[in-house]
């Protein structure tokens, strides 16, 4: 028998050893996941997680970064109280104060700006995860100012902008009942675990599935029935020159054109430009490739769905109109709004899509002022600003610095990382000269050493938080530990600047728990019911998609139909963009001679999200040094050996990485993961090389060149 | 009902008596043991005796009481066998009383080698094998103010004595009459960098120095004369030249001794009914294919292991070993594998951010010995290895083997090296 | 309690770590001390035309009979009965790595006070109706502990406990 000392080390939960298991969420990575998590907390501390067995959408499974949350949220440098900067911006000299002192602060100068410079000087900012953001963006817009912007101006919103033009409401791919899916950039064993087990799942049932990657993956080799792997940010050329093979065979469902689909004739005839005699050299894939899938889409296509992607296609110069020509796939075959194909969905809350109603959107728009100045990025990304309401960030660090069109005072940020925008040091310098910033963050890192006050943030299990999942799941968590330290949930120290600044927003001044409950009044359950659940509970207003009844009901674009040529471009010739999905190159005309590589980040990694996770030594464990991978024959040919130190330049600077050799990287190709301190590719990637339509960073696509260091 | 008689009770013993056992429930056995002590590694003696390990956990089995009831076994301690009759199957002891037995094991492991030198002040020179000699350490460590302790013998033991002392702040001097340290194991080059760590660490080291005696001192207690003249004042000698196999029993009974009691792999001795097991004896080195006497820990529990499951009437073998060392100290590990006086060609590795060094012997591609300095990790699996090499001929290492070795900082292409023997056929 | 097997089936596996990091969260590790987490992840490459990855998380194999309970001189390691997994006490552990060098897979760590770890197939959660943290984790399926007789009955084309075991049988 075991003595209490071993069950306690064992961590076996019972009465013995006082070991209970408590219920939350792992907010670590994409929205799309936040897995169920059992916590066992001893005493108020939480000494291991598990999957929660009970979760309808993890079932007890957790991924690399999700089984790190202990140590996630234990870090040593978690911020612990208020903080009040003494020396230089990022220096990290600060001493604490109290919330109080902190809120009146901010409060206080705010309202000043506000009353000086008007509230559009104000710039609220929310970063990952997105739990908070209808809190923030209504803040924002009580307060004033159009400026509310987050990482969705580097992330998703480009797709979600491609299926607006095309269809005016978002859309997911209908895997589980498709007979052929399109995996392009999906490669789930290093992004999302979940998918991983449903894609071998629908493998061993017979799906067939084609793979589209710049990288020989996982799901290239384990998956693919074919694969094709062009140059990064030639997606487009790819898509078109299927959609031509389709065309031309006769293989796109005319029926389904006629009725539904509107800018064929004009499509088709912008793919005869994309064929046998040019696409192996515009993406490096060869034209018998392209044949065999226009044939696998023939053959098995019906129905077909596609991988909704939120950064690998969109981070090119031509990202959007890339996605859009992949997307234009599944129109053409008559692959929308029908089951196992694309289907429409509506947001629930926080780009979920959960299948029932709430009022997350009137809750936001209810706040926002008439006659507003344009936000941040409106001018120069005018696509972006007529379909998403809020700021595009990528011109953030510009309008800081240039003062115009208007001059922005201060920023108020909950959560944000200078590395997540291309030239990280620009935004550095655009942090360093604001007038007055603020950081709430989990950690101090460098870019909140830049803040004239920093606030200490929570982790999800120590707040208690709404988040719907797919299939009509509605989950109210309750906090697992108290919060640690000083901290707060970011939600609740925005309901107290609406207090303090005396905001004419009696609901959100009334705190996070009455705004949800505002939000969730269309469904049946209550705030209560749900988090006296402890578990998801399935929300009876779930309705299923029913096949073809958006169509049919007709959709909200001009012309009511899937727009192939998008209406609301043509609308806007001043804009310059076009109406087609039309195909540029990704790379610009810097020197090919003396930048010879194709330089790419954000290729995902099973123990890195972007820059949180780099400084959790569990995960560093795995991969101690930021590695730079590049093909065997590439390094060769560079006289670069495994774990040497290799300096990869582009004409911003230059960084040093440890050489990893690996042939899942193409030749010509150099993959550094982002995020990295030591070793920041955004301050290699030019903040003026964005996406015209969206406004995304190019930072899959960049010249470079590569070099043994020492 | 048989009778077993198990002369000797270290790990050798001990594991022959677990194998009778197992294999017959209902035979008489009967341990003989010069001491009173339960079975202990010879190795845990420095460790008892700096206090890094209690007296209890020099017992891995269990105290006699234990093992008498676990086993069924008759444990006679302080019992000295002074004759066997191989003929008549009988034991006498110091005493004169005499027993009989069915099937005998030797299990007497080796002793402390003390050279044939003068020694005029034994109360200040110690060895290090017994728990005697332990409690003897432990009690001048405990009592007696020691400024500089010369030790003799550059060995695994001579280096554990030293570590002690050198943490118990006495300068130490380490001395042998070897060109270098672990002259047994180490190559050369390997050995420079060990004794380029503990000089800096502070530890004074005189190589080709043998002793000539051990004077009374008039500094310190003694004075310690090397064969070259010199004279060094010591407050403590350590004495660790090595060790003899305890034969003498074997010997007069007319059965085969080189250096140690000549086995085959069922643990047979030249003499019918007698089996042999552990320090005392020589079992097959694999690599050179001759007998040896290879003083492991984990070969003594092999070779009892078979021993006890034979006289049983099991049939069991144990091929016989490799020479392998490994010792931690100063911070430092040092793993040997193969005969170190094998020579060919020489390949070495170095990952100066792993602190890993790595000798390799090869002979005509064939992997034919290793030092590894700064990693025990990887030791098992190159041990593993090299054995498949030595017994097998050309060998890979596996993929799940590789991994490991990489990850602990390794490179392919030393590997595709110590792969020699099937590299490039 | 049945003889049980930590089986891992390569095929299934894409190096994703979680078991690496469930194991730690499970065994408190810290890598400050700079002792060896006790699972080891890899991928390994060969270019065969088109190229061939294979990925592995390694740990202690529980050999049977085990090479390093042999080897340590104050007797830390051994069987567990119930389980025939290899379990540990290192309360007298002297840090002297001899279960390293008799182990074939290099499982043995050592902590900072120098006291050998490693994998123990978390059998305590076994006597307690849960599955090894490892195993509970693994989004892939790779990972998965059964009993002798179940592992005999089936096994992944990918299991690597045939060839570990072949391993493991000459190791002295």
């Amino acid at each position: 028998m075991a003595t209490k000392e071993e069950l306690l080390k064992a961590k076996i939960p019972c009465a013995e050893t006082g070991i209970e298991i408590r219920h939350s969420l792992c907010d670590i990575c994409s929205p799309t996941s936040h897995c169920g998590v059992n916590c066992y907390v001893k005493d108020g501390v939480i000494i291991k997680v598990e999957g929660d067995e009970n979760h309808p959408l993890n079932q007890g499974l957790l991924c690399t970064k999700g089984a790190s949350n202990r140590q996630y949220v234990y870090r040593e440098d978690r911020i612990k109280t208020p903080l009040k900067r003494t020396g230089p911006r990022g220096s990290g000299q600060y001493e604490p104060i109290t919330w109080d002192e902190a809120l009146d602060t901010i409060a206080k100068k705010l309202q000043g700006y506000k009353a000086q410079y008007g509230a559009q000087s104000v710039f609220f900012f929310g970063g990952y995860t997105k739990w908070f953001r209808p809190i923030l963006q209504r803040l924002a817009y009580s307060f004033g100012t159009p400026n509310y912007g987050t990482e969705s101006s580097s992330c998703f919103t480009s797709g979600l902008m491609a299926w607006k033009v095309a269809a005016a409401t978002p859309s997911r791919p209908d895997m589980k009942n498709s007979r052929l899916f399109l995996g392009w950039a999906h490669n789930p064993y290093y992004t999302g675990y979940l998918s991983a087990r449903s894609t071998e799942n629908l493998k061993k049932k017979g799906v067939k599935f084609i793979i589209v990657d710049t990288m020989y993956t996982q799901t290239a080799e384990k998956i693919a029935d074919l694969f094709l792997q062009p140059r990064p940010g030639t997606d487009g050329a790819l898509a078109l020159a299927i959609a031509n093979e389709l065309i031309e065979n006769g293989w796109v469902d005319h029926d389904f054109i006629s009725k539904y689909v509107h800018g064929f004739e004009e499509y088709a005839a912008y793919c005869r430009g994309f064929n046998r005699t040019n696409v192996e050299a515009l993406t490096g894939v060869p034209y018998e490739k392209v044949q065999q899938a226009a044939r696998m889409i023939h053959d098995y296509g019906h129905p077909m769905s596609i991988k909704e992607s939120s950064a690998p296609l969109a981070h090119h110069i031509n990202g959007m109109q890339n996605y859009r020509a992949i997307m234009s796939l599944a129109i053409i075959t008559g692959n929308y709004d029908v089951k196992g194909g694309q289907i429409p969905v509506e947001f629930t809350y926080t780009h979920q899509a959960s299948g029932y109603h709430t009022l997350e959107h009137e809750f936001v728009k209810e706040a926002r002022v008439f006659n507003m100045p344009a936000p941040v990025g409106a001018q120069r990304f005018p696509l972006w600003n007529e379909l998403e309401h809020e700021a595009q960030a990528m011109d953030l660090s510009r309008q800081i610095l240039e003062g115009t069109p208007y001059p922005l005072k201060a920023l108020v940020c909950f959560g944000i990382n200078n590395r997540m925008f291309p030239d990280s040091k620009r935004m550095l310098k655009a942090l360093e000269t604001v007038d007055f910033y603020v950081d709430m963050d989990l950690f101090m890192t460098d870019c909140a050493k830049y803040a004239d006050i920093v606030l200490p943030a929570c982790t999800s299990f120590e707040r208690e938080e709404f988040k719907s999942y797919p299939g009509g799941w509605a989950y109210y968590t309750k906090p697992v530990i108290q919060p640690l330290y000083e901290s707060r949930p970011d939600a609740d120290v925005m309901c107290e600047l609406a207090r303090r600044m005396d905001l004419d927003d009696t609901l959100l001044k009334s705190g996070y728990r009455a705004c949800l409950e505002y939000i969730l009044s269309p469904i049946s359950l209550s705030v209560q019911t749900l988090q006296d659940a402890d578990t998801p509970l399935r929300v009876p207003e779930f309705k299923p998609h029913e096949p073809l009844a958006t169509l049919r009901r007709g959709l909200k674009t001009p012309t009511g139909k899937l727009e192939l040529k998008s209406e609301l471009i043509a609308g806007h010739p001043e804009w310059g963009l076009d109406a087609l999905p039309t195909y540029r190159e990704p790379l610009d005309n810097i020197d090919p001679a003396e930048y010879p590589m194709t330089l790419t980040s954000g290729g995902r990694l099973p123990f890195a999200l972007h820059s949180r996770l780099h400084d959790v030594p569990w995960l560093r464990t795995l991969r101690p040094k930021a590695c730079v991978e590049l093909n065997p024959e590439d390094a060769q040919a560079l006289g670069i050996l495994e774990q040497d130190t290799v300096e990869i330049s582009t004409p911003l600077g230059s960084i040093t990485a440890a050489a990893l050799l690996s042939r899942h990287i193409q030749k010509g190709l150099v993959s550094l993961y982002h995020g990295y301190r030591e070793a920041d590719i955004s301050s290699l990637i030019s903040a003026d090389r964005l996406d015209p339509y969206s406004g995304f960073p190019a930072c899959r696509s960049n010249r470079c060149r590569v070099s043994k260091k020492g | 009902m048989a009778t077993y008689a198990i002369i000797g009770f270290g790990g050798a013993g001990f594991h022959a008596l677990s194998a009778i056992r197992d294999a017959d429930q209902t035979g008489t056995i009967h341990v003989y043991s010069e001491h009173a002590d339960a079975p202990y590694n010879p190795m845990l003696t420095t460790y008892y005796a700096s206090n890094r390990l209690c007296y209890e956990g020099m017992f891995p089995f269990g105290d006699l009481d234990t093992i008498r009831t676990a086993y069924r076994a008759e444990i006679f301690s302080n019992s000295r066998i002074t004759a066997l009759d191989a003929d008549t199957r009988t034991l006498t002891l110091e005493d004169g009383t005499k027993r009989s037995y069915d099937k005998i094991l030797l299990a007497t492991g080796a002793r402390s080698f003390t050279p044939p030198i003068p020694i005029e002040c034994p109360e200040a020179t110690v060895s290090m094998r017994t728990l005697d000699d332990a409690r003897a350490l432990k009690q001048i460590l405990e009592e007696r103010d020691l400024k500089q302790a010369v030790v003799i013998g550059a060995s695994m033991a001579g280096i554990k004595v030293a570590e002690v002392l050198h943490n118990n702040g006495v300068h130490v001097v380490l001395a042998d009459m070897a060109p270098h340290i672990f002259p047994l194991a180490a190559y050369p080059e390997t050995a420079k960098r060990i004794e380029r760590q503990l000089a800096a660490d502070g530890v004074e080291l005189r190589f080709r120095s043998g002793l000539s005696a051990v004077r009374a001192g008039s500094e310190m207690a003694a004075a310690v004369e090397f064969s070259d003249g010199t004279v060094l004042p010591a407050d403590l000698v350590a004495l660790c030249i090595g060790t003899r196999a305890a034969t003498e029993l074997a010997v007069n009974a007319g059965i085969q001794v080189n250096r140690g009691i000549v086995i085959n792999e069922k643990m047979e001795t030249s003499a019918p009914g007698i089996y042999a097991a552990g320090d005392c004896c020589e079992g097959c080195n694999l690599q050179s294919g001759q007998t040896m006497i290879i003083g492991l820990w984990a070969n003594a529990a092999y070779q009892g292991h078979t021993a006890g499951a034979n006289m049983a009437g099991s049939s069991s073998a144990f091929r016989g070993n490799i020479l392998h060392n490994i010792t931690h100290f100063f911070h430092m590990d040092f793993i040997g594998f193969g005969d170190n006086r094998i020579t060919g060609e020489t390949v070495t590795f170095e990952n100066k951010e792993k602190g890993l060094y790595v000798q390799a012997v090869l002979q005509d591609h064939r992997l034919a010995g290793i030092n590894i300095l700064g990693n025990y990790r990887i030791s098992g699996i190159l041990k593993n290895h090299i054995l498949a090499v030595i017994e097998h001929g050309g060998h890979t290492i596996s993929e799940m083997q590789r991994g490991v070795l990489l990850r602990e900082g390794l490179s392919e292409a030393f590997l595709r090296l110590l792969e020699g023997g099937t590299y490039g056929n | 309690m049945k003889k049980m097997i930590l089986d891992f089936d390569s095929s299934k596996c894409c190096a994703c770590g979680a078991c690496a990091i469930a194991c730690m969260d499970q065994n408190d590790y810290d890598p400050k001390t700079g002792s060896a987490p006790f699972r080891t992840i890899f991928e390994t490459e060969h270019a065969d035309g088109r190229p061939v990855f294979t990925h592995y998380s390694v740990a202690c194999m529980h050999c049977s009979p085990a090479p390093c309970i042999n080897a340590c001189p104050v007797g830390c390691l051994r069987k567990d009965p119930e389980t025939d997994l290899t379990v540990y006490d290192n309360t007298n552990c002297i840090g002297c790595h001899s279960c390293a060098m008799a182990c074939p897979f290099g499982a043995p760590s050592f902590n900072s006070a120098g006291k050998m770890e490693k994998c123990n197939g978390c059998y305590l959660r076994l006597q307690y109706g849960l599955t090894p943290a490892c195993v509970r984790v693994c989004p892939t399926g790779a990972l998965r502990m059964v009993t002798e007789e179940e592992y005999e009955a089936a096994h992944g084309s990918g299991s690597i406990i045939p060839e570990a075991r072949a391993i493991a049988k000459d190791q002295i």
